[in-house]
């Protein structure tokens, strides 16, 4: 039985960020919707009920830790899982505590990946989080 | 039976009068004073038919009978006589006084003989315990320490001091920066000790320990800027911590053969410690080469007060440089780490596209190699922005001028713009003026303004289907040129509008390096240009810049600019 692909919203407003996920990704046979803001992220999100996120947290207009806040909020999408996409990471001697954020959010997104984000790290993860489907 | 008693290094000393008794700083005099205010023969008592004559032999210091300058004398029991420093006592019971005459050594005046005497060479710095109240009684108890004044010029010179003092006090209270404040003391020292020719402050760098003149004052300016001091006499006033006062610096032993001495040709010389906190901070050096011994006890007291009030503000301002070179360091800190922020996003671009151009091949699909190239060339690009605007930044760009097609460079920045505002769903128009002839400027650096004006437009649009126009104008004005950028985008604030040509203030996060406005203001500035702007919240924002036609007018106009301000 032909099940519909994997659906993954990507939201980041970088273009080439948006290019790159997909390009790392494709070859697991996802379907890709993408956001370049966290407001145009939850339109997507609700009206695409996607399988996973990837969510950038530097972004203009809805930032991404906001965008988790009201995704996790909301009854249609709150357990759909997230993976955030942060420039602050350990590599840049910045401490970014992740447990504190999931206090302060309320609950924790199903991953951190650091920016630049390595593929093998995506790709696993990903995998990890919905499974994959490799193209016939 | 006739002798002579002095306090000497051992302490009393006597010495049985002969037929001829000589008295000087050498060794081969009868009576050796080891007094550098003595002449190496300075003087001699003669026995002259039963009495006991005393003669000047011509010293440079001069002789003191009973407090008179004398150079001869006929002694009696109980005379004193000064020389130099040191006070001697002539003993005879075979002749006391004349009637009515006090005998002229008091307990008082020996006490005081032998602590000046003790103290002369070095004085121990206590000046911040003494008062100045210490330092009249010295003045004034009659121990002819500036014999060439009378009581009322004692008076008014003291009044001077204090009124110096004062002023240090003053000036090292006062908020300046530390070198007008060294100024000021150095002025204030001037007027105490009115004989002085030089005087300077030295102080010790913490981190190389090496002593720097930071204030020098020369009574007779000089063209050189070399400050030449004894080094001998300034090590061993920091070794020892303590005030040292020279009066004949030629003949000093302590000194001998030290080259500043020779030649500056100093006769006398002060040195007091900047001491705070127990640590060593620097010195005070005063010198003089007018006629030797001009220097007294009293004023290195005086320059010891001087010194303990200079040691609290050199000790307070060298905390306040810590203090401001930690925030400097986390305002860099903050930089690079915005900066590092600015550089993994080109970094991902770069390995993004990187893997894209491997897949494409890998895939055999020329399509998403081109993508992938498209990203590495653009990533690239940035790059080379980056560092264009850290080099523009830290002025270490010099502006090359040449004569530029401003429609052309304008149509080349508005298409490449256009290209990465089409992801963000903006568009990029170029209204060109086909009156604009070519202007000389630099071209790069006019590219980069246009172009940082374009992209933070189409930022600022992005996501609203916004339209960024860009315009070239021949001004009305003859010399000058405008171009404007003009965008539908969400505004500035007046907060926003209020530092937005502040270094590394940015709106845009970690994806800005919030360089692009104030390298622009400064390209602009230097062509002589200027850039304005105009801003609604909600409804867009318009710069402008005006460029003037060639560089005699940039400069022409730079000038002005340069004496308004």
């Amino acid at each position: 039985m032909a099940t519909s692909p994997r659906k993954v919203l990507i939201v980041d407003d970088e273009p080439d960020v948006l290019r790159y996920v997909q390009a790392v990704l494709e070859d697991d046979g996802y379907q890709f919707f993408t956001a370049s803001d966290g407001k145009a992220a939850l339109h997507s999100a609700c009206a695409q009920l996607p399988d996973l996120i990837v969510l950038d947290v530097q972004m203009p207009v809805m930032d991404g830790f906001q965008t988790f806040y009201e995704l996790r909020r909301d009854e249609r999408t709150k357990s759909i899982p997230v993976i955030m996409l942060t420039g602050v990471g350990r590599r840049t001697g910045v401490r970014f505590d992740e447990k504190t954020m999931g206090e302060y959010l309320g609950s924790e997104p199903e991953a951190y990946i650091e920016k630049p984000i390595d593929q093998q790290r995506l790709l696993e993860t990903v995998r990890r989080l919905i499974g994959c489907e490799p193209k016939p | 039976m006739a002798l002579l008693v002095w306090n000497g290094p051992k302490g009393e000393t006597r010495r049985h009068l002969e037929n001829e008794t000589r008295i000087g700083r050498s060794p081969t005099n009868e009576v050796s004073l080891s007094d550098i205010r003595a002449s190496v023969c300075h003087a001699r008592i003669l026995r002259h038919n039963d009495r006991w004559i005393f003669e000047d032999l011509g010293s440079t210091n001069g002789s003191f009978v009973n407090g008179r300058r004398k150079t001869r004398a006929i002694l009696s029991d109980g005379d004193a006589i000064r020389i130099g420093l040191h006070d001697l006592t002539f003993r005879d019971p075979a002749f006391p006084p004349a009637a009515g005459v006090a005998p002229a050594v008091t307990e008082q005046a020996k006490e005081s003989a032998a602590r000046r005497s003790t103290t002369f060479h070095i004085g121990e710095l206590q000046a911040t315990d003494r008062t100045l109240s210490t330092v009249t009684t010295l003045k004034s108890d009659g121990l002819e320490l500036a014999p060439q004044h009378g009581a009322s010029s004692d008076c008014a010179m003291l009044t001077r001091r204090l009124n110096a003092c004062y002023e240090i006090a003053k000036a090292t209270s006062a908020q300046l920066n530390l070198s007008d404040v060294m100024d000021r003391v150095l002025e204030a020292l001037f007027q105490i000790f009115a004989n002085a020719d030089r005087a300077f402050i030295l102080l010790i760098d913490p981190v190389t320990n090496q002593v720097n003149a930071t204030a020098v004052k020369r009574r007779v300016a000089q063209d050189t800027d070399t400050v030449s001091i004894s080094r001998t006499a300034l090590e061993a006033v920091i070794r020892e911590r303590k005030a040292a006062l020279c009066l004949d610096a030629m003949s000093d032993g302590r000194y001998a053969g030290a080259q500043s001495v020779i030649t500056h040709a100093i006769r006398s010389l002060m040195i007091a410690p900047l001491i705070f906190q127990g640590q060593v901070l620097g010195a005070i050096h005063v010198d003089t080469n007018r006629s030797a011994g001009v220097f007294t006890e009293a004023d290195l007291e005086l320059l010891g007060v001087a010194a303990a009030q200079v040691a609290g503000c050199v000790a307070n301002a060298q905390l306040h440089e810590k203090v401001v070179a930690a925030e400097r360091l986390a305002a860099i800190g903050e930089t690079v780490a915005g900066l590092s922020h600015c550089i993994k996003n080109i970094l991902q671009g770069i390995q993004g596209g990187a893997f894209i151009v491997e897949k494409g091949m890998r895939d055999e699909k020329p399509e998403t190699l081109k993508m992938g190239w498209e990203m590495v060339r653009r990533n690239n690009a940035f790059m080379e922005e980056l560092v264009f605007d850290l080099l523009s930044f830290c002025k270490r760009r010099e502006p090359e001028y040449a004569i530029s097609d401003l429609n052309a460079l304008c149509a080349e920045v508005s298409s490449l713009a256009a290209a990465r505002a089409e992801d963000k769903g903006v568009s990029v128009t170029f209204v060109a003026d086909p009156l604009l002839t070519p202007v000389e400027v630099d071209p790069r650096g006019v590219r980069r303004c246009v172009l940082n004006l374009v992209m933070n437009a189409v930022d600022a649009s992005a996501g609203m289907k916004g339209t960024v126009t860009v315009r070239t104008q021949a001004s009305a004005e003859e010399d000058r040129v405008r171009i404007t950028v003009q965008d539908t985008g969400c505004g500035m604030s007046e907060q926003t509008k209020t530092r937005l040509f502040t270094a590394f203030f940015s709106t845009k996060g970690s994806k800005g390096t919030g360089l692009g406005l104030s390298v622009t203001k400064k390209i602009v500035e230097e062509h002589g240009g200027h850039i304005e702007v105009e801003s609604k919240e909600g409804a867009g924002t318009t710069f402008a810049i005006s460029l003037p036609r060639t560089l005699a007018v940039s400069q022409q106009k730079g000038d002005r600019n340069g004496h308004k301000s």
